[in-house]
């Protein structure tokens, strides 16, 4: 079975590509829909000609922007399948259920086209202060563990002790930035930036991402991406 | 134009259907799953052209008992007869052994379906017996549509374009529950068991294949039916001095259109003349100045094929208008053809018949033929709204199709998703269409 996962950008595929060893014998296709806007567009034009053909397991990986609630963002997916079933003449009412023991992962699921999508929405911020709720959260939560932080020293070869990058990543640089009159960093990309720099990793987010799952644990990994893990299972 | 078709039992299809047909339909999906066999039905549908009259003596005196029919014409727009045509292509070239159909005196046709009872098993045949007789000319005219001997093996099939009324015993169990109605389509009835899914008789009517098309069909005798035995073959005489009386400078034509899909004609000039060594038709010859004219089957065969395609589809172009449309049924256009020449033939078919009342059906297996329809829908070279690609699926004799538009080709091609395999293969190649460079902020 196929999982055609929609993201807003390459950090998820980084993701979805380090999780998919949790989830033998299925195959994912990620789709970076370049922002969030894109993916209702996205979802309607590749699963539309799929719908009722056969069976379709979808997963939409969101950030959670400020201003934005969970319940408007489901309204905009909803919106989106609408549009797909109304275009290949299908009639359904169902609605998002929240999937059972997570409270930012929610399943709509027709058995009778055989169609099943879960969106996951990060609502978790890796510091306090910022804005948004997005993928790049959840890696730095993983990049701000001791065990993790130390073997991204080691291979970037900065002979600096982990807690002390982390301090200087998250409290010292901000804090010389404010003092300097720079606007507050608001956003964990911000941060991941700072990170890179720090660490000599001189690369994109979705790199830095790649480069933390891959110096990271399974169990840890398991316990920073649980949701995303439930959303998939809710697919199988 | 054809906007839906509803099938039962039509060769591997024991049922199905597919509707939002449009000028040009791109008809992909697997091998066997009824691409070809809806090409076929097409054809048999769109040539059914001869005037005749359907009657059912168990019926009579009800008005179902007679009704006006078509069947098929003597000869489709390339010359050749359109059901022993489609029979050879499967391989069947000798006469029909247990055909049905007999001369009646008054110069038509009767049809024993009882005779098509072999299997004590199988259901009764949905009515025993049936005539299609000719109308009857105007008086002082010549009876042009009295049936002749070698008709039998000609007609397997007739059509009852939008009938009042049908008997309850003419209409599938599926086509009643989907709620068509008799005036709704043009019905159609095909006896030739070849040609008739055959498994799982349950219903009489199971012993015919029947289908209906909705919409306005072609003039009969402007569907031309392009595969690889048309490439093959040389033109048929009749057509070739019918195009040459009829079209305009075709000769020219020909060679212009040549020209833009092989540069390297560019200064030849193109006849249809003889075909060589006294065979039967009329093939092209290419001269360039001071030259021997060579014949088109001495080039390769991407140009022997674009060649016979360009001559058909010239005259067809040139003939056709709102009251005689035309019909292009193209069987796989990548056959022989380098990509690049590819790319130009199917811009110049997409040309000459974009401005035209002539809808489009091409098959294709080809990714290529895929994404250069889509650039061209991306350019509205192709018109949107006109254009749609539908992926067919055949499992169970169940005929299902999706449709693709230009947003759904594009965002698939643009992925690497390939519209022509849903499930997962691992290919050794990959194709995707890249439109424009994306600026990509998060690598930023």
């Amino acid at each position: 079975m196929k999982i055609l996962v929609f993201a807003e950008g390459k950090t998820e595929e980084k993701v979805i590509e380090r999780l998919k060893q949790f989830f033998p014998g299925f195959a994912f296709q990620t789709f970076d829909c370049k922002g969030k806007d894109k993916i209702n567009s996205e979802i309607v034009t590749k699963l539309g000609p799929l719908v009722g053909q056969q069976p379709v397991r979808a997963l939409i990986l969101r950030d959670k922007d400020s201003g934005e609630t969970i319940a408007r963002i489901i309204q905009s997916v909803d919106n989106g399948l609408k549009g797909i079933l109304k275009q290949r003449g299908i009639n359904t009412s169902l609605q998002f259920q929240r999937v059972t023991g997570v409270w930012n992962a929610f399943v709509w699921d027709a058995p009778s086209i055989d169609f099943r999508l879960v969106i996951h929405i990060v609502s978790r911020r890796s510091l306090s202060g910022l804005t948004k709720c997005t993928i790049d959260d959840l890696v730095l939560q993983l990049a701000f563990n001791q065990d993790v932080v130390d073997h991204l020293a080691q291979r970037q070869k900065v002979d600096v002790n982990g807690q002390i990058i982390i301090q200087k990543v998250t409290q010292e640089i901000p804090m010389l930035l404010r003092q300097n009159g720079f606007p507050p960093l608001s956003e964990a990309k911000d941060y991941v930036r700072l990170y890179a720099a720090v660490t000599r990793m001189h690369t994109s987010p979705p790199v830095f991402a790649e480069v933390v799952l891959a110096n990271t644990d399974d169990h840890l990994l398991q316990q920073n991406f649980a949701s995303i893990i439930a959303a998939i299972e809710a697919l199988q | 134009m054809i906007e839906r078709i509803m099938i039962h039992r039509f060769r591997g299809i024991r049922q199905g259907h597919i509707d939002r047909l449009r000028k040009v339909n791109l008809l992909i999906g697997p091998n066997n799953s009824g691409k070809t066999a809806l090409l076929e039905l097409l054809y048999l549908s769109a040539t059914c052209g001869r005037p005749a009259i359907f009657i059912r003596d168990d019926l009579l005196p009800d008005e179902t008992g007679t009704l006006p029919a078509r069947t098929a014409l003597a000869h489709d727009f390339s010359g050749h007869p359109p059901f022993q045509r489609l029979r050879q292509r499967h391989g069947k070239r000798g006469e029909w052994q247990d055909n049905p159909a007999t001369l009646t005196r008054e110069r038509g046709i009767a049809v024993r379906l009882d005779l098509l009872k072999k299997d004590v098993r199988a259901p009764e045949v949905p009515w025993a017996e049936f005539r299609l007789e000719p109308p009857l000319p105007e008086w002082g005219e010549k009876d042009i549509y009295a049936f002749e001997q070698a008709d039998l093996a000609q007609i397997a099939l007739f059509s009852l374009p939008q009938p009042k009324a049908l008997d309850a015993s003419m209409i599938p169990p599926t086509f009643a529950e989907s709620g068509i109605q008799p005036g709704d389509a043009h019905w159609y009835y095909l006896w030739e068991p070849d040609w008739v899914y055959r498994w799982k008789l349950q219903h009489p009517l199971d012993r015919l294949a029947v289908w209906t098309t909705h919409g306005s069909m072609p003039d009969p005798a402007r569907v031309m039916f392009y595969d690889t035995v048309a490439a093959s073959s040389h033109l048929t005489t009749s057509f070739a001095q019918w195009a040459y009386n009829t079209v305009p400078d075709w000769h020219e034509h020909i060679a212009e259109r040549m020209a833009e899909i092989f540069p390297s004609l560019k200064e030849a000039t193109i006849e249809v003349t003889d075909a060589p060594d006294n065979q039967h038709g009329r093939t092209g010859y290419v001269r360039f100045r001071g030259q021997t004219p060579l014949g088109i089957d001495q080039f390769g065969d991407g140009a022997r094929h674009a060649f016979k395609l360009i001559a058909h589809l010239v005259a067809l172009a040139a003939t056709v208008d709102d009251t005689h449309p035309g019909m292009v049924l193209w069987e796989e256009p990548e056959v022989f053809q380098n990509p690049a020449t590819l790319g130009r033939l199917l811009d110049v078919v997409v040309q000459l018949t974009k401005d035209k009342p002539i809808q489009v059906f091409i098959t294709t297996q080809s990714l290529e033929v895929i994404a250069y329809l889509t650039r061209m829908l991306q350019h509205d070279i192709l018109p949107p709204e006109q254009t749609l690609a539908f992926r067919l699926n055949l499992r169970d004799g169940v005929l299902r199709s999706s449709w693709f538009n230009r947003e759904n080709l594009a965002s698939w091609l643009e992925s690497g998703l390939d519209p022509r395999v849903l499930e997962d293969i691992d290919a050794p190649l990959q194709f995707q269409l890249r439109e424009e460079v994306h600026e990509d902020p998060s690598l930023c």
